[in-house]
């Protein structure tokens, strides 16, 4: 079941009915019930995994706080992370870091063979090991009171909402809210309700539509041109976040339904005029983790080395992001470039911001317009490496947007629906970004108004929307 | 909810009023549509891309003196392909049918989408039928246990499908070559041969449904011929299930099986990709074929 087959249609309404129905001091059981049968529907197998991991966090956070030191308290979070983290190892990362090493050895002449592993990778893995993680630290930070309610770290960790593919969210923001579970008021459904509609308008009509001419292009990397390869290569950042900024937008609305508020995940990326500006309005949940538990010790633990130290922490930082999203060089890549984009702007600031002084250009249109351009061309340049299987169809793509011209590869409902709907995307997140007071559609104060808009979206959806069967693309973080 | 319902009926009374203006002004602009109501060829050719761009009906027509369409889609598996038999010979009784068919035809290869390709991926072209023709309406619901009620839907039914609709009532199009699309010759690398192995298991409600559909070919007097054309694939394909039991299938009921898989496995210069020959391998091809057909009807 996904958020988008007919059965969570069914299953949804359901649970927030039951939800509200269930005794306060029963909700986070019900909830955690909910949870574990949405992921057993999935890969019945490994929700044994979610809760043996659960049950890892769970046992080393209650022995840190049985624990006076300091220093052992250290101790029992890194042995509490290494044993959180080693399934992510196994079931991600053993068969590329075997294939690597053994590749390495036959680079030197020895020859030797291991037994292939084929793991299937369990769902979500990668989202509830970094909110463990998470918890881990904050609770030997003491930023964070430790739960005495396994159930609340079970649906802490096994969310259904975020469970899939994010937000990654933190202990901090969850467990006050578990220990409330308010119930449902009428603003919590009708702002749920509108998340999740728009939610699957980026998903249906922008991500999924794009998606069957990007798949198309990028699967046949050697049938297509250069012209057409750098269509889709521009195409592919709007798919990405009509994608994952769809599917996040669902997850918390269908919270904001049962009153529990979710971290956002993207704050209309493409008006960034930087690479950093854009970090902190992609996938936010995620380079905030980073930020907190990775950047930030590294950057304060390297500031002797002053700006380089900065470099080195995000690049670092971008390195280990790569890693996250995938097992692949091609991953590992991607978050290089991130890192250098960065690292290169951290660079120049000072210089920068000069400039923008000396000739207000901030204040000029031209000059923010030029720079999301531009952003999102480098973007959409360090994809290649997230959207290509191997560095060399990503190189093969490189070279023949430089050198290979010919006519574009035209799929006109793809282009016709797709572009009608980005262009909705687009007018919307505009208003969203430059007109705050301007309160058109869903936020609109006549009834009529926004009754008439999420109408219209949900005939857009209908309509036009991709409605057979299909997968997020980060499903299998 | 009743408003989300009424104008739902509404936009369905109106996409429905544009698709009837669309369908006059331009039938060939709706590949199946046109195939059941309007043609009645002797010899039918059904598949999916492999059909489309490996059967040349001119060529077939002249040497067989009898009419010829190519109604291969791509993208158009085993499970719509059987529907579109079976609803066109609740129309009129073709002399020939040529049915394309492959190693994964009958294999759960497409049952899920873990191939980029699923079954039910062209669902929709059996959607205009899905009220007046049981074949249509079986196949359709058995999607999965949800898809009667998306059905429902008027907007549902008619999901992407405006430009389309649009286009045809700006602009009456034909279809070229009797159905048949010949694909580029040069222009692009020519592939290496391909050594994936096909070992899904069989399916065997498909092979029931074949069976099915060759006993009532059987009944009606149509000549039935199962065609594999050439693809660019290692040889053990051959020995794999699927091809095995097409083999199975074809000698228990007596009809031809004309095979030709491996018949180009040494001329890459005649594919543009490993499943897809193109116009100068399909020219060949059909030296090879329309013979074998000429014994096979015969």
């Amino acid at each position: 079941m996904t958020f988008t087959s007919f059965e969570f249609l069914l299953f949804f309404p359901a649970v927030v009915i039951l939800y509200n129905l269930c005794p306060k001091n029963l909700r986070v059981w019900y909830l955690l019930a909910v949870s574990y049968v949405f992921y057993a529907l999935m890969q019945p197998v490994y929700l044994l995994l979610l809760v043996a991991v659960t049950g890892v966090t769970y046992g080393f956070t209650h022995w840190m706080g049985k624990t006076e030191d300091e220093k052992k308290k250290g101790r029992i979070m890194v042995v509490g992370i290494i044993f959180v983290l080693l399934p992510l190892f196994f079931f991600k990362y053993f068969g590329f870091i075997n294939d690597v090493f053994f590749s390495c050895l036959r680079l030197i002449g020895i020859n030797c063979t291991v037994p292939a592993i084929h793991w299937m990778l369990p769902v979500g893995i990668s989202f509830y090991t970094f909110m463990a993680i998470g918890y881990l630290i904050d609770v030997n930070n003491e930023e964070v009171d430790i739960e005495t309610n396994i159930g609340a770290v079970g649906l802490f960790l096994s969310f259904f909402p975020y469970i899939l593919s994010g937000p990654i969210e933190r202990a901090g923001n969850m467990f006050p809210q578990l220990k409330k579970m308010p119930t449902s008021q009428p603003l919590d459904l009708s702002s749920g309700a509108k998340l999740m509609l728009w939610g699957y308008f980026m998903k249906l009509c922008v991500a999924d539509r794009l998606g069957i001419y990007v798949d198309a292009v990028f699967n046949n990397i050697p049938q297509h041109n250069g012209t057409t390869l750098a269509i889709a290569t521009l195409l592919y950042p709007i798919q990405v976040y009509g994608d994952l900024g769809g599917y996040s937008l669902i997850a918390i609305g269908a919270a904001r339904c049962m009153g529990i508020k979710i971290v956002p995940n993207f704050n209309r990326p493409f008006f960034a005029t930087s690479m950093s500006e854009l970090w902190r309005r992609w996938h936010m949940s995620l380079i905030n983790w980073l930020t907190d538990y990775i950047y930030t010790p590294l950057s304060f633990a390297l500031r002797s080395w002053k700006v380089w130290g900065i470099v080195c922490a995000l690049m670092l930082t971008f390195l280990i992001s790569g890693i996250w999203h995938g097992a692949a060089l091609t991953f590992i890549v991607w978050g290089f470039v991130q890192g250098v984009y960065l690292s290169i702007e951290a660079l120049t600031q000072k210089r920068r911001s000069a400039l923008e002084s000396k000739y207000n250009l901030t204040q000029k249109w031209f000059y923010l317009l030029i720079c999301c351009l531009v952003v999102y061309l480098l973007f959409a340049f360090s994809q290649i490496f997230g959207r290509c299987v191997t560095l060399s169809d990503a190189w093969l793509v490189i070279t023949k947007i430089c050198s290979d011209r010919g006519p574009v590869f035209i799929d006109r409902a793809t282009f016709a629906y797709g572009g009608l709907m980005v262009v909705v995307l687009f007018i919307k997140d505009f208003l969203s970004e430059y007109h705050t007071d301007f309160l058109f559609g869903f936020n609109s104060k006549h009834i009529v108004l926004r009754y008439t808009t999420y109408i219209l979206v949900l005939f857009l959806i209908l309509l036009f929307g991709v409605l057979d069967s299909s997968q997020f693309i980060y499903f299998q973080f | 909810m009743a408003c989300v319902v009424a104008i739902d009926y509404l936009a369905g009374l109106f996409c429905n009023k544009i698709h009837e203006d669309a369908y006059r002004n331009s039938p060939e602009s709706f590949f199946y549509e046109n195939l059941l109501y309007n043609v009645r060829s002797d010899i039918l050719i059904i598949g999916s891309s492999t059909a489309s761009h490996h059967y040349d009906p001119l060529a077939i027509e002249d040497s067989l003196h009898l009419s010829v369409f190519n109604a291969g889609q791509d993208g158009v598996f085993f499970i719509i392909q059987n529907s579109i038999v079976n609803m066109v010979l609740d129309r009129y009784t073709p002399k020939v049918i040529i049915w394309e068919i492959g190693e994964t035809s009958l294999s759960t290869r497409y049952d899920t989408f873990a191939h980029g390709h699923n079954e039910y991926q062209s669902l929709k072209t059996l959607f205009p039928f899905y009220e007046t023709d049981l074949y249509a309406f079986n196949t359709v619901n058995g999607k999965d246990a949800y898809q009667k009620y998306r059905m429902m839907s008027q907007s549902y039914v008619n999901n992407s499908l405006l430009l389309a609709n649009l286009r045809a009532i700006i602009n009456k199009e034909s279809i070229e070559n009797k159905g048949y699309v010949p694909l580029d010759t040069l222009g692009y690398e020519y592939p290496s041969i391909c050594c994936d192995e096909f070992d899904d298991p069989i399916n065997i409600y498909k092979i029931d449904a074949l069976n099915e559909t060759i006993r009532r070919c059987d009944s009606l007097g149509v000549r039935l011929v199962l065609s594999s054309s050439p693809r660019l694939y290692d040889d053990k394909v051959l020995s794999s299930q699927g091809y095995m039991v097409l083999k199975r299938i074809a000698t228990e009921n007596d009809i031809p099986f004309v095979e030709y898989y491996s018949l180009f496995s040494d001329k890459p210069e005649y594919f543009k990709d490993v499943d897809h020959m193109n116009e100068r391998g399909t020219r060949h091809y059909m030296h090879y074929f329309i013979p074998s057909l000429k014994q096979s009807v015969n």
